[in-house]
C-alpha cells in the first residue's frame, strides 16, 4: 500500500457491487419505516408532554395535600428540612454504584466529592459542591428526577471520548429518603463517564443535566434550555407553551443552546447561554419584524454546524426556535425566521462564539 | 392514508434519487458497517431521515440531495456508534448468500480489508470511507461529519497509518484479489 490510490482501490474492491435490495423495494421500505418512526415520535412527544406536566403540576399536588390517591402516599412530611450533605467529602476513588433508586426520596442534593485515584487528587471541592451544579437541594419533584434517571438508556462510552481528554471533575448527588437512607450518584467526570444505577450504566452527563433541569426555577417568563433527551443525550426542543403569534409573546428572556451535534460532541450539549439587554432586544425585534409564514431559504442546504435552539419566554409561556442545521433558518410553530447578521452575532456571543467557521 | 411529507413540488423526486444513487450509498454503508444487512439498515435509516426532510432539500439538485443523505448516513452511523447496535432489521427481503457471482473472487480481499477497517475507530473509518471511497474533499468530509478540516486530516492520517500497519493487509496489493 503506497499511496491514496491504493487505499481507494482496496476500498472499492472490498465493497460489493450491488446491494441485495432493488431501489424500488428500498423506497417502499423507507416509506414504511418513515411511518413507523413518525408514530414512534408522536408517542415520545406525548410521553414528554406527560413528563413535563408531571414535573410542573405534580409538585403543587404533592405540597398542597391534594387527595390524589396516587400522590398522597408519596407526599413528604410537611416542612421537613432536606438532609445536609455528609460531613466528609464523598470519596469517588472506588466509584459508586446505586443498587436501587426508588421513588419516595425527600431530597436530592449536590455534595462535595473528591477523587484520589491514580495517585492524583481531583479538584478540591468544598462548598459549593462544584462550579456549575445547583447548590440548592431538589425537594420538589424528586420522584420525577429519580424516575428520569432510571429511564435513561444504557450508556456506552462514546468513541469520540477516545479522542478527547476529559479532566476529572468529581461530582456527587445524594438522594435522601425519609427513613434516613440515601443513594449517591456520582462520578469522577462530567462527560464520557457512566454511573451504574440499578445495574445499568447511565450517562453521567445526562444525570447532571436532569438534575440541573429539575432544580432550575420553573417560571413562565424565564427561558431555559431543555434537558437532554433520555434516548440519546441530544437536546431537543420542548413543546411550546405559548400558542399565539410570536409578536404577542412579549419575550422577556431567552436562552440559547445547541441541539443535536452530528458527532455527539458533549461540549455542544453543555454549551448554552442567555440573551439579555440589547442582545435580547435585537433578536426579539428582528424576529417579530422578519418572521415569515413560508421558508425563505428553502432549497439551500449546507452544513451550518450543530442545531441551535433559541427558547424565548414571556409572561404567558415560551416558544422554541430551532435552526435546521442545513440552511441556518430557524423554524418555530408555523413560522420561520432568518436571523439578521446582528441577531446571529448575538446568538453566537451567547454561545461563546461561532462553531461553524 | 397517513401523509409523512409532501413530495417536492418540482425537480428531483425521492424515488428518482433512490433509484439513481442508492447503490453507491449502500456500498459506502457496507464499508462503514462491514455487513450487508447492517448496511441496508443503515442506508434505510438514513433515507428515512432524508425522506422526512425531503421538502427542505434543494429541489432538482442531485448534489445537494446526495450531500444531505450522505451526512444522514454518517450521522446515523455515529448514532449507532453512540447508542450501540440495536439489532434492527431492515424492512424488505434481503437475499441470502454472498450476492453476485463475481463477488466470489473478491471474498479474500474483502475479508482482509474489513478486518483492517475493523481495527479503526468509527470516526476514522467514516473519514476513510468518505475521503477515499466516496471521493469527497476534506471540506466536504468535514461538513458531512460536522467536524473541522483539521480533524479530518488528522483522522485520515491515523487511519491510513493503521491500515498500512495492519497485518491483514501486510501482503495485500491493490488489484490482488487472490
Amino acid at each position: 500500500m503506497n499511496d491514496d490510490r491504493d487505499i481507494r482501490e482496496l476500498l472499492d474492491s472490498a465493497a460489493p457491487d450491488q446491494p441485495g435490495l432493488p431501489p424500488d423495494a428500498r423506497t417502499t421500505a423507507v416509506r414504511d419505516r418513515a411511518r413507523t418512526v413518525t408514530r414512534r415520535h408522536r408517542l415520545v412527544l406525548a410521553a414528554a408532554v406527560v413528563l413535563v406536566v408531571g414535573v410542573g403540576v405534580g409538585v403543587p399536588v404533592l405540597t398542597s395535600g391534594d387527595d390524589d390517591p396516587g400522590r398522597a402516599a408519596d407526599a413528604p412530611p410537611a416542612r421537613v428540612e432536606p438532609p445536609e450533605c455528609p460531613s466528609t467529602t464523598i470519596d469517588l476513588t472506588d466509584g459508586v454504584a446505586v443498587k436501587t433508586l426508588p421513588d419516595g426520596a425527600v431530597s436530592a442534593r449536590a455534595c462535595p466529592a473528591e477523587w484520589t485515584g491514580g495517585g492524583q487528587s481531583g479538584p478540591p471541592l468544598g462548598a459549593p459542591p462544584s462550579d456549575d451544579l445547583p447548590t440548592q437541594p431538589l425537594v420538589e419533584g424528586v420522584d420525577a428526577f429519580t424516575t428520569a434517571v432510571r429511564g435513561l438508556p444504557a450508556y456506552e462510552l462514546e468513541d469520540e471520548c477516545l479522542f478527547t481528554t476529559v479532566a476529572p471533575a468529581p461530582w456527587a448527588i445524594v438522594v435522601s429518603y425519609p427513613d434516613g437512607t440515601s443513594a449517591t450518584l456520582g462520578s469522577t467526570m462530567r462527560g464520557c463517564a457512566a454511573v451504574p444505577v440499578e445495574s445499568v450504566d447511565r450517562s453521567a452527563e445526562s444525570i447532571l443535566a436532569l438534575f440541573s433541569g429539575a432544580t432550575a426555577p420553573e417560571s413562565a417568563d424565564v427561558a431555559t434550555c431543555p434537558a437532554p433527551e433520555a434516548e440519546d443525550g441530544a437536546v431537543a426542543a420542548r413543546p411550546d407553551t405559548f400558542d399565539g403569534a410570536v409578536a404577542d409573546l412579549g419575550a422577556t428572556s431567552a436562552a440559547v443552546c445547541y441541539g443535536v451535534d452530528p458527532q455527539g460532541a458533549p461540549e455542544y450539549a453543555a454549551t448554552k447561554g442567555t440573551l439579555e439587554g440589547a442582545a435580547l432586544d435585537t433578536v426579539v425585534t428582528d424576529l417579530t419584524q422578519h418572521a415569515t409564514a413560508e421558508r425563505q431559504l428553502a432549497g439551500r442546504c449546507a452544513d451550518t454546524g450543530p442545531t441551535r435552539l433559541v427558547v424565548l419566554a414571556g409572561p404567558d409561556g415560551a416558544i422554541t426556535l430551532t435552526d435546521d442545521a442545513c440552511s441556518g433558518e430557524f423554524a418555530f410553530g408555523d413560522g420561520f425566521w432568518v436571523a439578521s447578521p446582528e441577531s446571529e452575532d448575538a446568538l453566537a456571543t451567547a454561545l461563546g462564539g461561532r462553531v461553524d467557521g | 392514508m397517513e401523509t409523512i411529507v409532501s413530495e417536492p413540488r418540482t425537480g428531483l423526486t425521492f424515488d428518482d434519487f433512490v433509484a439513481a444513487r442508492s447503490t453507491g450509498l449502500w456500498r459506502s454503508a457496507f464499508l462503514l458497517t462491514g455487513d450487508r444487512q447492517k448496511a441496508e439498515d443503515l442506508l434505510q435509516a438514513a433515507l428515512v431521515k432524508t425522506w422526512r426532510r425531503w421538502d427542505r432539500i434543494e429541489h432538482g439538485a442531485h448534489e445537494t440531495a446526495e450531500a444531505y443523505v450522505r451526512r444522514a448516513l454518517v450521522t446515523t452511523y455515529t448514532d449507532w456508534w453512540r447508542r450501540r447496535w440495536r439489532g434492527e432489521v431492515p424492512t424488505g427481503d434481503l437475499p441470502d448468500g454472498a450476492g453476485p457471482v463475481d463477488e466470489a473472487a473478491r471474498v479474500d480481499v474483502r475479508r482482509d480489508v474489513l478486518t483492517a477497517l475493523a481495527t479503526l475507530s468509527k470516526g476514522q473509518r467514516a473519514v476513510l470511507v468518505l475521503r477515499y471511497f466516496d471521493d469527497l474533499t476534506e471540506q466536504q468530509t468535514a461538513d458531512a461529519l460536522g467536524v473541522s478540516v483539521g480533524t479530518v486530516k488528522s483522522q485520515a492520517s491515523r487511519a491510513i497509518a493503521a491500515l498500512r500497519s495492519s497485518p491483514a493487509l501486510s501482503d495485500r496489493q491493490p488489484g490482488d484479489d487472490s
